[in-house]
């Protein structure tokens, strides 16, 4: 089923993706005939129960795992080529915020946040000035000599998101964001993510949690590896 | 028609990229410091070897075998066999050279430069049994079981050369008092007619007892010369101008000897030989440590693959979520193999600034191996350093290779659900 508007042109265009895993001797089609379009300037929520393949269509739109049927469409570019110099070119323009954060936990959180930029071949003075920036905008301009285990819960999400952010992505992928925060900490988040949307950015976020949901523009369900949306 | 993805406006420059790769790779060295630091010690002992080895060798190669060949140039010494021998004072008047042996072999040898007798002392210290009266000062003094020690100078030409000779002496602290003399005012002192200066004092030797006070100890050089039974030889010097004459010279002193000595009764020791022992000495060094560097680098060898392979295997979650931030697979593989030659090349570095360090002191272990060479200098030659760093650096990229290849075929989804 396809959403959005027919007026503009999509960041993202999936159109009759289908994805499989292989468990054992079993095939289990995880995502069946996806058609979805995500536009500059949205939010959007993927809901859906357990084991529905929300974290494989937020994989796929990351470009970390590959589709079996269908096109993805970035940009109006078709992507899944299999080159991977494209595909990273790609995946550079989007930002993913993981459910706990996956931060290095060697690193610090000024240096996880230098990653992305780190292998962008950005000069490290200029990526010490991006990452400060970017964490003082989650507010964690006091953190930054910490490493991720001295962090709490919400302070390692938003790390994760500054992280996401440095860059200045097109679209942001959020994978239960607030999944293993308090509601407090859960609230901040939230604020954070949906603030970061912009005439020339997307966020895609995948929650059980109702009220991250309903602040995004629309709202997309999965169920049984179909997309249902509303 | 494809276009250029937005995100290329953050893409640096190559230096960027490469500074960027190299503060990563600097990262992922310092996770595991105990094991990096055992691979690097191990990689260290081999370099060490192998740069020491470039250093002495280079040093003999430059330093030693142009001096020595400068100041041994072309000559062979005859020695009479019984030259070393402990009881050398009961069978020199047979077995020494005599000043007809000279003549004769002057008139055999006619391709020599030159052909003089000579004497060369002992650096053997020792006490040996006998009865000589010499007179010391117009005092005649008995040197029965004298301590003898090490020449301080015994070469040059003895009989008709003896002006060639420097005598000199150091006397015991008892010696000194019985006869009376200040050491500092560089004296001298007739010893059985001849004059030697008087240049230490040297303590009493130990356990000595009252019969070994006053007397007089001499370097066994100038002992050597003076024992010599009158009209004596201590050796045979043959001289040339050029390498090619050798075989001649040598084989015409041999034949001359033959027939006025008799067989078995002389030994020859020519420069050449002295420099061929000396240099075969040092090659066998430089084998002996190129071996040691060689397994000493095939242990590091595996080190720095056991390293890497459990890093990749702690790193794995990291590299997945890099590749997820947008690395390129070749960055992480070029990441795990600039962190294996790190390894190799810091370990390298480390050997060779051990190797620069201790090769003067390691140089004077190997000369005292060496006859005739008064000090083994170390070359701090640029191979002696390039080889090492190379030879490592090479090693450790090897051993980055398989570990490369198991990040390469890493599941990324799978490491990215892998926390620990």
């Amino acid at each position: 089923m396809t959403q959005g508007s027919n007026h503009r042109l999509p960041l993202v265009r999936l159109r009759g993706v289908c994805k499989t895993w292989q468990a054992g001797n079993n095939r289990i089609n995880v995502l069946r005939d996806i058609d979805l379009d995500l536009f500059l300037g949205s939010s959007t929520a993927v809901v859906g129960p357990s084991g529905s393949g929300k974290s494989t269509l937020i994989h796929i739109l990351a470009l970390l795992t590959p589709i079996d049927s269908g096109e993805y469409l970035f940009e109006g570019s078709s992507v899944y080529q299999g080159d991977q110099w494209w595909n990273t070119a790609i995946r550079r323009k989007i930002g993913i915020v993981y459910q706990d954060g996956k931060l290095i936990p060697n690193l610090t959180a000024l240096e996880n946040v230098c990653v992305p930029l780190s292998h962008r071949g950005v000069w490290p003075k200029r990526q010490k000035e991006m990452a400060m920036s970017a964490l003082d905008e989650v507010g964690l301009s006091h953190r930054l000599k910490n490493y991720p285990n001295q962090l709490s819960g919400g302070e390692l999400m938003r790390c994760a998101i500054a992280r996401a952010l440095v860059t200045d992505p097109v679209l942001v992928l959020a994978d239960e964001p607030t999944g293993t925060l308090d509601s407090k900490s859960g609230e901040t988040v939230t604020e954070l993510l949906f603030g970061i949307v912009q005439p020339q950015r997307a966020l895609v976020v995948v929650s059980h949690h109702p009220p991250l949901a309903e602040r995004a523009d629309r709202i997309v369900r999965i169920k049984d590896g179909t997309l249902d949306a509303n | 028609m494809r276009t250029e993805p937005r995100s290329a406006q953050l893409d640096g420059s190559l230096p960027a990229r490469l500074l960027c790769l190299a503060i990563m790779t600097g990262q992922g060295i310092a996770i595991n410091k105990f094991q990096v630091c055992l691979t690097l010690l191990t990689m260290a002992v081999g370099s060490f070897a192998l740069s020491l080895t470039f250093f002495l060798g280079d040093g003999a190669r430059i330093y030693l075998w142009q001096d020595m060949e400068q100041l041994m140039g072309s000559w062979v010494i005859a020695s009479p066999m019984a030259h070393h021998d402990a009881e050398i004072l009961k069978k020199r008047l047979n077995s020494d050279f005599t000043s007809q042996d000279l003549q004769y072999v002057k008139e055999q040898v006619k391709s020599a430069r030159m052909i003089e007798p000579f004497y060369q002392g002992s650096a053997s210290v020792a006490y040996r049994d006998f009865n000589r009266v010499m007179s010391v000062d117009g005092v005649t003094a008995e040197l029965g079981r004298e301590p003898l020690f090490t020449a301080i100078k015994g070469r040059g030409f003895s009989e008709d050369g003896q002006r060639l000779i420097v005598w000199e002496c150091m006397l015991t602290e008892s010696a000194v008092k019985a006869l009376g003399i200040d050491i500092a005012s560089n004296p001298t002192i007739l010893i059985d007619g001849r004059q030697f200066h008087v240049v230490g004092v040297t303590p009493d030797p130990p356990g000595a007892d009252d019969m070994f006070r006053p007397r007089i100890t001499v370097p066994y050089s100038c002992a050597r010369a003076l024992w010599l039974a009158p009209g004596s030889l201590g050796e045979i010097l043959a001289a040339w101008k050029d390498s090619e004459s050798m075989d001649e010279v040598v084989g015409g002193l041999r034949g001359a000897l033959e027939s006025c000595r008799g067989s078995d009764s002389y030994i020859l020791s020519s420069s050449q030989f002295k420099i061929q022992k000396s240099r075969s000495i040092v090659a066998n060094f430089m084998i002996y440590g190129q071996v040691q560097a060689f397994f000493c680098i095939a242990i590091a060898f595996v080190g720095v693959m056991n390293v890497m392979l459990t890093n990749i295997a702690r790193r794995s979650h990291e590299f997945a979520v890099r590749l997820s931030m947008g690395a390129r697979q070749a960055e992480i593989l070029a990441m795990v193999l600039l962190e294996s030659s790190m390894l190799g090349v810091a370990g390298a570095l480390i050997g060779v600034a051990t190797s620069a360090s201790l090769a003067p002191l390691a140089g004077r272990l190997l000369q005292s191996r060496i006859n005739g060479v008064n000090e083994l200098l170390p070359y701090y030659s640029f191979r002696g350093i390039l080889y090492p760093v190379l030879v490592c650096g090479l090693a450790g990229l090897i051993a980055g290779v398989m570990p490369a290849f198991k990040v390469r075929r890493m599941d990324v989804l799978a490491s990215l659900r892998n926390n620990n």
